[in-house]
Order: structure tokens, then C-alpha cells, then sequence
């Protein structure tokens, strides 16, 4: 069943996309990720505008994370005060990152620094989970998590402030820049940032694991949030059709990851996955390198 | 006395009144018809049938040509930096519709080349070519340097079914009568769409005719497509307002559908206590 996505601006069918959805909602309910830095390049493979699909995702991202920052928000994981700081730097990067966007659109280069941003951030990603799930497969002990003992080196930084929620002092430098980043990352790549800002907030300002798994998701809504209405206002990008298709998908996907996801050993599931992310960034750099089905075309 | 200085007179006007609607019909008119006069296009539209219908003199030849007028169209040339293939260039394009169809009872190429001028339909889109430009960072490209751009924006749009120039199979009468259905492609753009046909005989165009046919996006897409762009302010809370909503509502749906399945199940299953790694079972 093709339709017209009005942005997009092309015919789709409904049950690809909103498979695409399940599918990687699947993937992040197996493994806890949003998923959003697997489906604007999914999304782009189909035919899907690299702006359009970056966009749409952010505002795919706002619809799958509320109920997860809602859920930490009752268990008492979110320090609002360190969050807040990060939200701020979110929306100065994800304003930064949507007037970069419009520049690189009116370039004629957006669809490439996309994809170059994307095969850079799926190499590490991919690289970093597949030596870590197979280190963990045969057996070899996990790094230990931070806390206690020596102050992380952002944490270090100037402007220190105490935030009580996470019981630690941090400096609001690090945490604007982090957000700052994430908010930049939103707006070109259409991801939540949550792969980046939780593995910085832990072993490099020091927060506990449960405060910066519930800080991060609230700060990538807000985040993706502000994304999305300044997409909408500047870029005219952000396709809410193609957005909720993708959100059914998701959903339904993620519930059964997350049901699959108990029956498997979580190595296993690691490896799986590292393996579908270094796929997708072979078949980028391909498209990357290989000679253009046309040279000229439009923009 | 009076009969011979009347007859003249009635015998002449029998004559223009046999001669003249034949001569005036001739001269600059045909009927045209075209059917529906407006088509409605919604996010699952996949094409309409439309008939074109009329009369024009007998024995005459029908032309009917479709267009819809276009905005400029931004296009990109790339080209091999180091290993990669980028956008070397960017063109705006002119001056092409959006939407363009052809329909002749014969073939075009077989018209004097006169008429083709007169008609401005001259084969493989070359009078399109003419008419339309090309600049580059606001210098105005040559004709040689434009032609790629524009041939592959004529090819792009032949393959969604917007530029069409073919035969087609006319049911033409004795008396002129005529009519022909056609489907238009599902990536018909809303507007209006000019319709113009001509009657050719005798190697000459001996009628014309105009008329129009609008396109109208409805439903929730054109809706949403219309918001976006007068109202991105709107669009944007829209948006944001909807995935919130969507959200809870998915969340609270599954928990739901958990919490049913929990009741019947009656099975233990672990729950986080929001302690850092600490698990404990509880009977659900």
C-alpha cells in the first residue's frame, strides 16, 4: 500500500516503513539503544531524503522516549539540575545544527556530510561493540564501572557545580559541551545522542549508571523536542506522517526486543548487533565511493 | 420588379449562411471537453482516468496538449574529489512545466514543421528545451552547457509519467467528433493544468481550443504539506504535540497489554528496585 508522504514528497509503502520501525525497534529493545543513528540511514537507503529522514527521526525519537524518561522520572532517576544544563546546551547545538543544516542544504552537500558523519559514528559504534561483546562472549572480565576513587577529567573542569540528585560535582562547561554536541548530532544525523551522552556522563563526569541512563533520556526529548520545531520552522523537513508510521513500528518492535531480549544471553545479542551496524556502514562507504548512477541529479 | 432586386440579396445571404458557419468553424473554433474537470489527489492516489472529448472539423487531425507551469528546479552536478563524488555544482532550472502530455490522433514528426512551430509541440520535447533556462551561481549557462541538466530533468520526469509526447488511438468520427481516455500518473502537482488542442487538415491548423483542469490535494497529507509550508510554526508544535501524545499513549497501551498478560500468566519475573544492579523477583 503505497501513499504519498507530503514532506518526503514520495510514494511509500506504509508496511516497508513502518517494518523499517519494527525492525529497529526490535534491535533497540534487545539491546536498550534508541536506535535512531540505525534508521536515518535506513531510511535514506529507501529513497528517503537525508534531510527529511534526519528530521523525521528526531521527531520519531521525542514519541519513543517519553514514556522511558517518564519511567525514570517516577523511580527518581533524573537529576533535573544537571539535566537542565544539558538541555540548554542541546537546544544552543540543536539551533546551531539546524542553521548547518540549511547552509549545507543550500550547498548541494547535505546528503554527504550526513553520510560521512554517519559511516564515522557507526565505525566507532559498531568497532567498539563488536571488540566488547566478543571480549565478553569468551569470557574476559567487563571494565569496571566508574564511581569512587579518582574525579573523571570532565568532572574536573572549571565552573564546578554540586548537583544533589547525582551527589557529585561537576563542571557546567562539560556538561553544556555534551550537551551542546548532542543537540548538534540531532539536528544533522536525526539521532537522540543517548550512545554518546551516557557513556561520557558515566566514565567521564562520574554520575551513576541509573541517574545518567534516566538524566540522558530526558534530556535527549527535550533535545530531539527542540530539534524538531526548529526542522519544522527553518528546514520545512520534519515529514510527522512518516515520523508516526516509523513510531508504530517502533513501538511494536521494541516490545517484542525487549521480551526476546530475556530469552538470549546479552553477549550474543551484542554481537549480533555490532555486526547489522558495521553492515550498514560497509553499504554507506560503498555508495560513498562508487561511481554515481548519474552525475547530475536533483537536489 | 422588387423580385429581381430582392433576390440578389436572399440569394447571397442564403450563400454566407450556408457558407459562413462552416468558414467560422473552420477559421478558430472546436469543442473541448475534458472530464473530470477536477481531479482530487490524496496520499493513496495512484493515478486517474481522464477523457478528453470535443468536435473539430471534419476530417481533421486532433491535437491536445496538457501543462502545468513549474517553479525552478535546483539540480546538482557531481563530480570526483579524492575518493569521494561530490556536488561540484548547482543549477537552477527554469522555465520547464510540471506536468506535460501530447496526445496526437497522428504522428507529430509528420507535420509540416510550420505547424509544429504554430502549435509549439515540435517532438521529443525540443520546444520545451527551448523555452527554458539554466543559471548557475547567477550567471546564465550557454545552451550546450544547460542541455544535460535539462535532458536529465525531462528524463527524470518521463519516468514518473509527467512528461509524456505519444500517438494515441483518437475515436474520431466522420462528423469530427472525437474522444479519448487517458490515466494521468499519481505524481500529478496540484494547481491548475492548461489544456490547449488544435485541428489540423490539410497540413494547416484549422481550430483551436482551450480550456482548463484543476488538481486538488486533499486529505490529511495535502493538509499537513499546505501547514508545513504556510504555517512551519504551527507544523512544528503539531508535530511535537503529536509524538508526545503518541508516545504516552503507546506506553500506556503496552503497559496495559503487560499487565493483563501478568494476570493471567501469574508467573514471577524479575523488577529492578532503581538500586544500581539490583534485581529482585516478585510474584506477579
Amino acid at each position: 500500500m503505497d501513499i504519498l508522504f507530503p514532506i518526503a514528497g514520495i510514494h511509500l509503502n506504509v508496511l516497508t516503513i513502518a517494518g523499517l520501525g519494527a525492525m529497529v525497534g526490535l534491535l533497540s529493545g534487545l539491546f536498550g539503544v534508541g536506535g535512531g543513528f540505525l534508521l536515518t540511514p535506513l531510511l535514506m537507503m529507501i529513497g528517503v531524503p537525508p534531510a527529511v529522514a534526519a528530521a523525521s527521526d528526531s521527531n520519531q525519537i521525542v514519541a519513543a522516549s517519553v514514556s522511558g524518561a517518564m519511567a525514570h522520572t517516577r523511580l527518581g532517576n533524573v537529576d533535573w539540575k544537571l539535566g537542565l544544563i544539558m538541555v540548554a546546551g542541546g537546544w544552543l547545538g540543536g539551533l546551531a545544527g539546524t542553521q548547518l543544516m540549511h547552509r549545507l542544504l543550500a550547498s548541494g552537500n547535505a546528503q554527504f556530510v550526513i553520510q560521512i558523519l554517519y559511516v564515522i559514528m557507526l565505525s566507532v559504534v559498531g568497532i567498539f561493540m563488536f571488540l566488547e561483546s566478543t571480549r565478553s562472549l569468551f569470557g574476559k572480565k567487563k571494565a569496571a564501572a566508574a564511581g569512587g576513587g579518582k574525579t573523571p577529567f570532565l568532572a574536573r573542569l572549571p565552573l564546578r557545580v554540586y548537583f544533589p540528585g547525582a551527589g557529585i560535582n561537576a563542571s557546567v562547561i562539560a556538561l553544556l559541551g555534551l550537551g551542546g554536541l548532542t543537540g548538534v548530532l540531532a539536528a544533522l544525523m536525526g539521532v537522540g545522542g543517548g550512545f554518546i551522552m551516557l557513556p561520557v556522563l558515566i566514565y567521564l563526569v562520574g554520575i551513576p549508571t541509573p541517574i545518567a541512563v534516566g538524566t540522558s533520556l530526558v534530556t535527549v526529548l527535550f533535545t530531539a523536542g527542540e530539534v524538531t520545531l526548529t526542522q519544522s520552522m527553518i528546514n520545512h523537513t520534519v515529514d510527522l506522517l512518516l515520523a508516526l508510521v516509523l513510531l508504530a513500528g517502533s513501538s511494536v518492535g521494541a516490545q517484542v526486543g525487549v521480551r526476546v531480549g530475556r530469552l538470549l544471553k546479552a553477549e550474543q545479542v551484542r554481537v549480533v548487533f555490532s555486526l547489522i551496524v558495521l553492515v550498514t556502514m560497509g553499504t554507506m562507504v560503498h555508495n560513498l565511493l562508487a561511481t554515481p548512477h548519474a552525475l547530475i541529479s536533483l537536489n | 420588379m422588387m423580385w429581381k432586386k430582392i433576390w440578389p440579396v436572399l440569394g447571397l445571404t442564403a450563400v454566407l449562411l450556408t457558407v459562413l458557419p462552416g468558414t467560422v468553424f473552420a477559421a478558430g473554433t472546436m469543442q473541448l471537453r475534458l472530464s473530470p474537470a477536477t481531479i482530487q489527489t490524496g496520499a493513496s492516489f495512484a493515478g486517474a482516468d481522464v477523457t478528453v472529448s470535443g468536435r473539430v472539423p471534419p476530417g481533421s487531425q486532433v491535437f491536445v496538449r496538457l501543462m502545468a507551469a513549474g517553479g525552478p528546479v535546483t539540480m546538482t552536478e557531481k563530480g570526483r574529489q579524492g575518493l569521494f563524488w561530490l556536488n561540484q555544482r548547482t543549477v537552477k532550472v527554469t522555465g520547464l512545466p510540471a506536468f506535460y502530455l501530447v496526445l496526437g490522433s497522428t504522428d507529430i514528426a509528420r507535420l509540416p514543421s510550420g505547424v509544429q512551430r504554430q502549435m509549439g509541440i515540435t517532438g521529443a520535447f525540443g520546444e520545451l528545451v527551448r523555452a527554458a533556462g539554466a543559471t548557475s551561481n547567477g550567471a546564465a549557462l550557454t545552451g550546450a552547457q544547460s542541455a544535460p541538466f535539462l535532458q536529465t530533468l525531462i528524463d527524470l520526469e518521463k519516468q514518473k509519467g509527467l512528461y509524456q509526447e505519444r500517438t494515441a488511438d483518437f475515436d474520431l468520427a466522420p462528423d469530427g467528433a472525437f474522444s479519448y481516455r487517458f490515466l494521468v500518473p499519481r505524481d500529478l502537482p496540484p494547481g491548475a493544468i492548461q489544456v490547449q488542442a488544435w485541428a489540423v487538415r490539410d497540413g494547416s491548423v484549422v481550430a483551436t481550443a482551450q480550456t482548463a483542469m484543476a488538481v486538488q490535494r486533499v486529505g490529511l497529507g495535502g493538509q499537513l504539506a499546505a501547514l508545513a509550508q504556510n504555517q512551519a510554526g504551527v507544523y512544528g508544535v503539531l508535530a511535537l504535540l503529536a509524538a508526545l501524545t503518541a508516545g504516552v499513549a503507546i506506553n500506556f497501551l503496552f503497559a496495559g497489554i503487560e499487565g493483563l498478560t501478568r494476570s493471567a500468566l501469574g508467573r514471577r519475573v524479575p523488577v529492578r528496585t532503581g538500586k544500581e544492579d539490583e534485581v529482585r523477583e516478585v510474584r506477579i
